[in-house]
């Protein structure tokens, strides 16, 4: 679905990014893991082109992601709180995307009471704004409406901080039982070994803008990332 | 411990974003602050020759003396509105090892030094050196003086203790400000003769020197009084500190009726409505709507066309001007939200539009009052509308790709030039200059009738060729994408 082909980006002449081939496939969990500045926010940044390649394209589904807007109708993501609008309430917000995926106002409502569980009641309060909610329950926010409207690709740049950890285990139920029922692809960032090894289906270690390893999970893979990760 | 603080205290005064600004902007301000001092300066030497004249029965010094209150009232507002006890700043001195109080003490020497507090000595002073120590000793004069500081300083004080709570501050104002009227009402009924008091008092303290300390009595128990009672409220939870507070939600939901631009124009709404930014920026809006009372009656100029035309487009474009020209850096901290989604970047140019087209229409609804200044202004004021709708509207949009400095939504637009980057200012310029230029060009060709007929007609043109003017800034808009993007991603 997505194709990185010799991709690079540069700031000031230093390589923040740097990939010859990378291809992700429809059905796909992608963990992508690496330490801060190995580029994970920059690629995905990249793939949503909210910024210039130095060199190199990216396509999704077979259209290059700085020259046609195809891309927009069936790819959500989630990166920071800048892809909430944070003077509007949550229930709002969701119509709003909703509205823009084609949706009634009634739908969004069923769609988003199926997680009621993972806002724990703690957004059911109409009368508050977005900017006025905790972190944790923001990230909650985006996160949902990124799932809103059948996307086939989602992206979600760590989405497991912020949130405590009977949230974090809800999540990565939500992440696997919603690409299971869409076959959708997801690309997730995190830190967070323990999760990524065991929500993801492949995962790509980036380290200085550069693909290091890129497996298949299995058993080993946990073992496999600790051994990378650790001095 | 006292030093740390103060470096503290230093760093943020120095590494303050004002400091950041562009010359031109610091140029801006200071040439502003620098006119407000001469004229309160000039008023100091000027004031006897006003009082002489609205109190003619009366010694000036004793006029001064009664009616000094209404300048303490006047501060009391300007105080509970403009001065901040910057408690919130405080906080993460809080798990350091500092004692309360003397964070607290800390705070509140740093509120004397405000604008506030020097600018009346801009006028007492030299109104004591030049009137006051005409009729009376050195000693007594001095003593007036100091006692007036010493009133500064309680009302600072004062204002200090009351602006803990916040988030009263317009109804404390109004409080502030019903309390003047009813003293200043029954003061002119003579019911309670309080300006005569007040007058007594001062009269005293001039035949009497030591009196001034009395003032300083007050300012030592109040400076007391607001340290204990700032270290008391040191809590996160306190009400020192404000929290957004459960809100109205008011919805929008007739903008339904306009189909798909309509979520948009909610959209648009909703941000004007629910930020303190674009809230007071919307008072500018008022501002120039009511600006016709203050050049139409007043000024020679408004005989001349081109000078009715700039009235015209600034009344009837009074919200395109002062809003507009901020589009879309209204959007830019979501703007990667606006990006990613498949948002139709045509329908919220459209929804802004069409923002401008009401607005415009609304304002020259409104307008029809100045009807009191003759039918000619009537005619220039709908000439303006029809051009502030096809041609400025669309100037507007243009320049807002351009755009490159991100605004703070949160912030109060008082004395707030973010986001107000060259591009801003050479807008301002091509909007209000622009049509001027034009007319005028227009009138020096042509006879009058000839000339107003072609300024309406270039507005109609607008207007007819609106689908392809919006494909053309649509464009723009794409193009500069990436760079708005990177531009509102920089810290404001």
């Amino acid at each position: 679905m997505i194709t990185l082909e010799n991709v690079v980006k540069k700031y000031n002449g230093n390589v923040v990014l740097a990939i010859d081939n990378l291809t992700f496939q429809q059905g796909d969990i992608v963990g992508v893991v690496g330490n801060n500045g190995a580029g994970k926010t920059t690629m995905f940044s990249a793939i949503l082109d909210l910024i210039q390649l130095s060199e190199g394209h990216i396509e999704n589904n077979q259209q290059r992601v700085n020259e046609s807007e195809e891309w927009k109708k069936f790819t959500s993501s989630y990166l920071d709180e800048k892809f909430l609008i944070d003077y509007l309430t949550p229930d709002e917000y969701f119509n709003l995307v909703g509205s823009l995926k084609g949706y009634a106002p009634g739908d969004i409502q069923e769609f988003i009471a199926g997680f009621s569980e993972f806002f724990n009641g703690e957004i059911d309060n109409k009368r508050k704004y977005i900017r006025s909610l905790s972190k944790g329950n923001q990230q909650k926010i985006g996160i949902v409406a990124s799932l809103i409207g059948n996307p086939q690709i989602v992206l979600l740049d760590e989405p497991f901080s912020n949130l405590d950890p009977t949230s974090q285990y809800r999540l990565r139920q939500i992440i696997k039982d919603f690409q299971q029922q869409n076959n959708c692809t997801f690309l997730i960032s995190s830190h967070d070994l323990n999760h990524v090894a065991e929500a993801c289906t492949r995962i790509v270690i980036l380290e200085k803008g550069k693909v290091v390893d890129d497996v298949k999970t299995s058993d080993e893979t946990m073992l496999r990332l600790e051994n990378y990760f650790a001095i | 411990m006292s030093q740390t603080i103060n470096s503290l205290n230093r760093k943020s005064f120095y590494r303050s974003t004002y400091w950041q600004r562009s010359i031109a902007i610091k140029v801006l301000v200071g040439f502003f602050v620098f006119y407000l001092s001469i004229s309160i300066l000039i008023m100091g030497f000027t004031l006897p020759a006003i009082l002489q004249e609205y109190f003619p029965g009366q010694k000036v010094i004793s006029a001064f003396n009664q009616n000094l209150w209404y300048y303490f009232i006047f501060s009391a507002i300007l105080r509970q509105l403009f001065q901040e006890i910057p408690i919130v700043n405080s906080i993460p001195l809080l798990v350091l090892p500092f004692k309360k109080k003397k964070i607290a003490r800390h705070l509140v020497n740093k509120s004397f030094f405000h604008i506030i507090n020097f600018l009346p000595l801009l006028f007492l002073i030299p109104f004591t050196f030049d009137t006051v120590i005409e009729e009376y000793e050195l000693l007594n004069t001095l003593g007036w003086l100091i006692n007036l500081v010493g009133l500064i300083l309680v009302d600072h004080l004062i204002g200090i203790w009351l602006k803990r709570f916040s988030f009263y501050k317009e109804k404390m104002s109004a409080i502030i400000l019903g309390l003047g009227i009813g003293l200043f009402l029954l003061s002119f009924y003579s019911i309670i003769p309080v300006s005569v008091w007040i007058g007594q008092y001062f009269h005293s303290v001039l035949v009497y020197p030591p009196l001034a300390v009395a003032p300083f009595i007050f300012v030592v128990l109040l400076y007391r009084f607001n340290i204990n009672e700032i270290a008391k409220g040191m809590y996160l939870d306190s009400r020192l500190i404000p929290v957004e507070k459960d809100v109205n939600i008011h919805a929008f939901s007739w903008t339904d009726k306009f189909g798909s631009i309509g979520k948009y124009i909610s959209l648009e709404l909703k941000m004007i409505t629910r930020n303190k930014r674009t809230r007071s920026a919307f008072m500018s809006v008022v501002f120039l709507l009511l600006y016709g009372f203050i050049v139409y009656g007043n000024s020679g100029m408004a005989n001349y066309d081109f000078f009715l035309i700039f009235i015209g487009i600034l009344i009837t474009g009074s919200f395109s001007v002062s809003y507009g020209q901020f589009t879309p850096a209204w959007h830019s901290k979501y703007y990667p939200f606006l990006m990613t989604r498949d948002f139709g970047l045509k329908n919220m140019l459209n929804a802004q539009y069409f923002l401008f087209i009401a607005s415009t229409v609304i304002a020259f609804v409104f307008s029809t009052v100045y009807l009191i200044y003759g039918a000619k202004v009537l005619f220039f004021n709908f000439l303006s509308a029809i051009f502030n709708i096809g041609i400025t509207s669309h100037i507007v949009l243009w320049m807002g790709s351009f755009s490159s400095k991100p605004i703070d939504l949160s912030q109060s637009s008082f004395f707030n030039y973010q986001g107000t980057g060259a591009s801003v200012w050479i807008m301002a310029l091509v909007i209000i200059l622009g049509p001027i230029l034009y007319f005028g060009l227009l009138s020096l060709l042509l006879e009058d009738i000839w000339s107003y007929l072609i300024f309406g007609l270039t507005g109609i043109g607008g207007i007819i060729f609106h689908e392809s003017i919006m494909n053309k800034i649509l464009i723009r808009y794409k193009k500069n994408k990436h760079r708005m993007l990177y531009s509102y991603r920089q810290t404001f």
